[in-house]
């Protein structure tokens, strides 16, 4: 308390009030009344670009979003072209797979749909790339099981 | 506090050099006057009277040596205008203020003021409110505890940060 200057203390807590001796309030109204324009400082630039950034980054975000939704939409939609194709139309269990990093579950879902079969195993998410050929339903899943070491159970 | 340069021939910086004296002489110059006037609007209608005659004066070519100076001989000349006429204005009583107090000194003191009013202003409100109870109302803190019903120990912690926010913020000791 020693450095604070008592008398100045009690004059300026026994006038005090929050709202007054508001410099800028003030500065604006002497502005108005002496017909100068507000000099557009820095702060003010500032303050308007950084809303400005703001704004356009909000604006830009949300159309970046939309377009990601809508592109996934197009992709959901839109059926993935079949990555399996008929090699001979003999009997129309020969296959002739192609899969490049696919998940199996996936694999086992286009089959199950081909065949009218409930194909299922524990590993679905083990990967395939490469080719197969089979003239049967149980040529392919002896395939799929030989070569990624899984059990794929028919129903 | 340094001079401002005022050039006539440089009318592009006038509006500027203007509001700049009034952004840093403002608050000092209605402390000033609060030493003549009791109410804080007067205070600042008084100054914001002289701000602009004194703009008026800048604009018709007169340069001052000390633009501060002569805010001050203006806003005291018109308080005590002010209470010549007789107004709402009255003086506080353990003033006695008059325009014989050298200059120098009036300028020091109201400087010191608008610091700490400046100082009081930046404070949180609880912390402020709670010295005011104490400086403003003369409470005791034990008073001050108990109206607020906060503990004694809080009351003491507010008030040390309120000094020690006035004591960063006043620059000038008499």
């Amino acid at each position: 308390m020693k450095d604070i200057n008592e008398k100045e203390l009690q004059f300026v807590a026994d006038r005090y009030e929050p709202d007054a001796l508001d410099v800028e309030k003030a500065l604006r109204r002497f502005q108005e009344r002496a017909g100068i324009a507000p000099a557009r400082s820095w702060r003010h630039i500032v303050a308007v670009v950084s809303m400005v950034m703001l704004v356009g980054g909000a604006l830009a975000c949300g159309l970046w979003y939309s377009q990601r939704q809508r592109a996934e939409v197009l992709t959901e939609s839109v059926a993935p072209a079949p990555r399996y194709r008929i090699l001979k139309a003999q009997g129309e269990q020969s296959v002739l797979l192609q899969y490049d990093n696919e998940p199996i579950g996936n694999v086992l879902r286009e089959l199950s749909a081909y065949y009218g079969k409930r194909l299922s195993t524990k590993e679905s998410h083990r990967r395939i790339t490469g080719e197969i050929e089979a003239t049967s339903l149980d040529e392919v899943i002896v395939i799929l099981e030989t070569t990624l070491h899984i059990k794929i159970s028919v129903k | 506090m340094s001079k401002v340069k005022l050039s006539t021939e440089d009318l592009k910086n006038e509006s500027t050099d203007i509001s700049a004296l009034f952004r840093q002489y403002y608050r000092e110059l209605c402390l000033c006057a609060l030493h003549y006037v009791k109410d804080t609007g007067m205070a600042e209608d008084i100054v914001m009277d002289c701000f602009l005659k004194f703009y008026d004066r800048q604009r018709s070519g007169e340069t001052f040596a000390s633009a501060r100076s002569y805010l001050y001989m203006m806003v005291r000349h018109a308080c005590v205008d002010q209470l010549r006429k007789g107004g709402v204005a009255v003086i506080s009583a353990e003033l006695p203020d008059i325009p014989d107090e050298p200059l120098d000194d009036a300028m020091a003191r109201s400087e010191l003021e608008a610091q700490l009013w400046t100082a009081i202003d930046s404070l949180p409100s609880g912390c402020r409110n709670i010295l005011l109870l104490s400086k403003r109302d003369g409470l005791k803190n034990k008073e001050i505890a108990s109206r607020l019903g906060i503990s004694v120990k809080t009351v003491e912690a507010q008030m040390t940060k309120a000094f020690k926010v006035l004591r960063k913020l006043q620059t000038r000791r008499k």
